[in-house]
């Protein structure tokens, strides 16, 4: 209790400046979130340079605003456009988009904003009451361990679709091969290059994401002559903020995807995505309401925003507590802490207990702002689709330029963006799914070079991923997922051979005939 | 979405320029430039990602550069390939108008033949920062450099030592080390500090390889022992230590690590001149000084064009002997 | 354009709607049948050699001293698994094809898409990346949006040039002063020309 009596403490004294740092943060987070390739990370990298000159509690709650806010505000481009400001959004197209389609955007976002809201309170419950005991099991996962769940967060990608396994398969692969391109990590061996310099400096992910959804979406719609968009159908705007009734049935997936959020948080580099996919197969595979996730089914938002919300909670307590950023985001915010001097870790809970008493306050409100302005921005954000799509489109090819530019202020990744585009386009024309391929291409490197380290470190001893208890109980998941799809692939093959339908996906069933 | 966002922009840009003045008196960028060379924004390339010592030393330094040339000194981080594809970046933009930050390890894969731009493409601007590295153990494991070299001499090539990765100069010294204490560690490379630093800390490794500066934190709760600095002489603040010296590892091998600016060979010579001077200005700065210390940089950090072009050439001749004594080049 | 891995909307052929690439989802004649399915598999093929050529890369990689797996390993694990999924794939149409049946999963069929379009459209965006090297960010978009708006039918010039032009000017303000992003500035005279732009309007 004496922490909460700190946070109120410091919330009762947030000046005037704190709110407005703390309001403009969020605001700033939505806005990075909402642009596709513009991420969090570039949303705190653009207010570094001013919280130099601010007091140091300012600038702390400036960027935990930006953070929080900016694992939403791409929920808000995915749900309407289709387009995910940042790879954690991918799951939210299905159900999110489908949702718009079927005029009750609206509904889609108030649930965003929901789940934002829960995935943030969990975050915030998390730092606030268990970041000791939590950083201290953080510390026993080691290589072996992020591998396993990297691996999982990947066969969790072909569990998803309902196509034929091989197809999701291919895609995946094609994905982690593209990511090998370039300087390999741990040996420093160039791979795959063929002497083209661009390929020399490596595939990133991002271009890859935004130039597969931005500019991939833009190609389509131009070839379709924007017709048949979703500006043309009625929104009929029943309710944007989800009723107490409403919540309580859809608490499990909230709960699911809070629960699972919480425990990827800490896993570094992609905590975010990989706990949004794992979020969203929990969700269809055991999810009360299972047969309608895909269809449109509010569970299908609430679940991964939920999840990538509260993996926020998991990344900041490692920086928090021992001084290890488990993401760029926090990396950045640790740069920033150590230009005011201030060394987060083990001595920061008993020097500067008022700075980690303002951590989580700001924490706590931008939560609030964050899912008040949300919810406030839903409906006039639904008339965006009255806008002609012409211009919409034009904009997002701007915003995917600058997108991938930005990432290294380099052409070569407008470059991959624009050849992932149309390799997107061709590939989806062949019925080959795409979130495996951005998936490979995120989580690829890092399986590897997790993997390559576990090897290194046990002198090649494969042993190491069974051995370790946390990795033993990780991979019987693993194993899990796995048979549950070559069950699938084994069934499917079935009904190829059987069916006279031509078709080789499980038989749709009635519900999911949608006005296309 | 354009009109509206374009609006917002505009206004967050000014309610946070407002919000930055109010908080820290008035900063606006209103004196005369230095010399008229400089009329465009000059880029300066961090090839690391943000948060790290590379970053952190670039934006201390870009501010009071910029306030001296009298143009921006946007901060970019370019990732990749240890430090190559950066410095790549650099190159590519017009000679003058970008300059990269240069470290140890990315020079290190330079003289291994591995990088993907040549040392002659390079100018020397500035060194900012020279600094001690050390070999480090979790408390209550080893209580000194005798205890640690027993430990690994009784199990050879057991030991983990987590590093920055494949031919490194981490490699290197850690090469001789096992040299000197006749034995084997087995190095394990991590290509993110921080997962250096949780791996100590979590007990996957036993020692780690690192830049005093860098794990302070660490160092300063007691969590981090160093028991083996990587210097000529003894560090400040840990004399009681030994260093690389003491225990019989010949100099050459001491290799320090390294901050510095680079631009394209192809610079004019005067504004690498004009650059330099700013940057002894922005090192002598107060609050430059006070990072400085924090990291544990020695006290020569700061050399002009001309020093840090000599030293950039001895070190490259340096790691490429060595590593070519230890097998450790590129084909 | 539909992605969503969990729905599954069967096409039947009653309902697919007219356009080119709805063509091949109705069963083809027994006599290029074959043909057909050769053309269906070609990406697969073409793939199924490019894993021999990468396979065949991954023998120059070695670890040195470091130890461990080496950079061989993963690459070729990836690549096996695809050439597996690739050879499934392969086996599988092919015997559809012959069985006279054809896998409709084409995701796009529902779409009505002009190939012409499309080919317009990828022609455009690669035509701008190129353009930005030549003259710059802020002068390629305006010519982009307004050749973009354009072809989308937005014919009004008197509406679309000057909304191109303030869309380039506007994000090259905020992305080269707010947030600091080194755009292109072009090469010679466009060079100039962009500088002097980014100048007037307070961004340089």
């Amino acid at each position: 209790m004496n922490t909460l009596a700190g946070i109120a403490d410091t919330l009762t004294s947030f000046g005037p400046t704190l709110w407005l740092a703390l309001v403009l943060g969020v605001v700033i987070g939505m806005l990075v979130g909402v642009l596709p390739g513009l991420t969090f990370v570039m949303g705190l990298l653009l207010i570094l340079p001013f919280t130099y000159g601010m007091p140091v509690d300012i600038g702390v709650a400036l960027m935990v605003a930006v953070y929080i806010a900016g694992t939403y505000g791409g929920a808000i481009t995915a749900v309407l456009l289709r387009i995910p400001g940042t790879p954690d959004q991918v799951p939210l197209l299905w159900d999110g988009y489908e949702m718009t389609r079927k005029g009750r955007a609206a509904e889609a976002l108030g649930w965003a904003a929901v789940a934002a809201f829960a995935g943030g309170m969990a975050a915030w419950l998390l730092v606030t009451f268990a970041a000791k005991p939590f950083a201290t099991v953080a510390l026993n996962f080691g290589p072996a361990e992020y591998c396993v769940i990297v691996v999982l967060g990947l066969t969790s990608v072909l569990a998803l679709g309902e196509r034929s396994v091989a197809k999701s398969l291919t895609a995946l692969m094609v994905g982690m091969l593209l990511a090998t391109v370039g300087v390999e990590a741990v040996y420093g061996t160039v791979r795959f290059d063929f002497g083209i310099p661009i390929l020399r400096d490596g595939i990133d992910y991002l271009p890859a994401m935004v130039g597969i959804y931005a500019l991939g979406h833009v190609i389509i719609r131009f070839g379709a002559g924007f017709a048949g968009g979703v500006g043309n159908q009625p929104t009929r705007v029943r309710t944007s903020i989800p009723g107490l009734s409403a919540l309580r049935r859809h608490a499990g997936s909230l709960s699911r995807g809070v629960g699972v959020g919480s425990l990827m948080g800490a896993v570094p580099g992609a905590g975010a995505t990989v706990a949004s996919f794992l979020a969203y197969g929990v969700e269809k595979q055991v999810g009360k309401e299972r047969h309608l996730v895909g269809t449109g089914s509010p569970n299908g938002v609430i679940a991964p925003q939920a999840a990538s919300t509260a993996t926020v909670g998991g990344a900041f307590i490692p920086l928090l507590v021992l001084g290890i950023p488990g993401s760029a985001a926090t990396a950045v915010i640790l740069g920033a802490l150590l230009l005011h001097n201030i060394q987060p870790g083990p001595q920061i809970f008993a020097q500067q207990p008022e700075l980690v008493y303002t951590v989580m306050a700001a924490l706590l409100v931008s939560v609030v702002l964050m899912t008040l302005f949300g919810l406030l921005a839903s409906k006039p954000m639904v008339r965006l689709l009255r806008i002609p799509e012409a211009y919409v489109a034009a904009v997002i090819v701007l915003f995917a330029y600058i997108g991938a530019f930005a990432i290294r202020n380099s052409l070569s990744d407008v470059w991959i963006m624009t050849i992932f585009a149309v390799l997107g386009y061709f590939m989806q024309r062949k019925g080959y799914p795409l979130a495996p391929l951005v998936l490979g291409a995120i989580l690829g490197p890092l399986a590897e070079r997790y993997f390559v380290t576990a090897m290194i470190a046990s002198n090649n001893d494969v042993s190491v991923f069974i051995t370790r208890p946390i990795s033993a109980g990780l991979i019987v998941a693993w194993i899990g997922v796995l048979s549950f799809l070559i069950y699938r692939a084994v069934r499917d093959a079935r009904q190829t051979s059987g069916a006279a339908t031509a078709s080789t996906t499980t038989p749709v069933e009635s519900h999911d005939a949608q006005p296309k | 979405m354009r009109a509206p966002h374009v609006r917002t922009r505009r206004v967050l840009a000014a309610a946070a320029a407002t919000l930055f003045l109010t908080s820290t008196g008035c900063q606006v960028n209103t004196h005369q430039p230095a010399g008229a060379q400089f009329n465009r924004p000059v880029d300066l390339v961090v090839p690391f990602g943000p948060g790290g010592g590379a970053d952190a030393v670039a934006r201390s330094a870009s501010n009071i550069i910029s306030e001296r040339i009298g143009v921006d000194v946007p901060v970019i981080n370019v990732d990749g390939a240890t430090g190559s594809s950066g410095t790549v970046r650099m190159l590519s933009a017009n000679a003058g108008q970008s300059m990269s930050v240069l470290i140890q390890d990315t020079l290190a894969t330079v003289s291994a033949g591995r990088a993907s731009f040549q040392f002659d493409e390079i100018k020397a601007v500035c060194r900012l920062q020279s600094m001690p590295s050390a070999l480090m153990v979790r408390k209550d494991t080893y209580a000194n450099w005798q205890e640690l070299a027993d430990a690994a001499r009784a199990n050879p090539g057991k030991l983990k030592v987590a590093t920055v990765g494949a031919s490194s100069v981490d490699d290197i010294v850690l090469a001789a080390t096992e040299e000197v204490a006749g034995t084997r560690f087995r190095a394990v490379p991590f290509s993110e500090p921080s997962e250096r630093y949780a791996a100590l800390l979590g007990g996957q490794v036993d020692v780690l390889y690192e830049q005093l500066g860098d794990v302070r934190e660490y160092l300063d709760s007691g969590d981090f022992v160093p028991v083996l600095t990587v210097a000529d002489e003894p560090v400040d603040g840990y004399a009681d230590v030994p260093s690389t010296s003491d225990i019989g590892i010949p100099e050459s091998v001491v290799l320090p690590q390294f901050r510095g600016l680079v631009m394209s060979a192809d610079a004019p010579q005067e504004i690498v001149d004009q650059m330099s001077s700013a940057c002894r200005q922005a090192s002598e700065s107060r609050k430059f000084a006070a990072f400085q210390e924090e990291v544990y940089a020695t006290d020569d950090s700061y050399q002009n064009a001309a020093e840090f072009q000599r030293f950039l050439e001895d070190q490259d001749k340096l790691i490429t002997s060595q590593l070519r004594e230890y097998d450790m080049l590129a084909d | 354009m539909h992605e969503a891995p969990p729905t599954r909307t069967t096409l039947d052929a009653g309902t697919a709607p007219p356009g080119d690439v709805a063509a091949h989802t109705t069963t083809p004649e027994p006599r290029p049948r074959l043909r057909h399915a050769l053309r269906r598999i070609g990406p697969e093929l073409a793939a199924l050699v490019a894993c021999c050529v990468l396979y065949w890369q991954t023998a120059g990689y070695t670890a040195g001293s470091t130890g461990g797996p080496g950079p061989a390993l993963y690459p070729r694990i990836l690549i096996g698994l695809l050439a597996v999924a690739l050879v499934f794939l392969i086996v599988r149409e092919l015997r559809a094809s012959i069985g006279g049946r054809a896998i409709a999963d084409d995701e796009l069929a529902s779409e009505n898409l002009s190939r012409r379009r499309i080919a317009v459209v990828m022609g455009m965006t690669v035509g701008y990346v190129i353009a930005t090297v030549y003259l710059g960010w802020v002068i390629a978009t305006a010519c982009f949006v307004t050749l973009f708006l354009y072809l989308s039918g937005k014919r009004r010039l008197w509406l679309t040039i000057p909304l191109a032009v303030a869309l380039s000017v506007g994000f090259a303000f905020i992305f080269v002063k707010v947030v600091y992003i080194s755009l292109p500035t072009g090469f010679g005279i466009f060079d100039l020309i962009t500088f002097r732009l980014l100048q007037l309007i307070g961004a340089y």
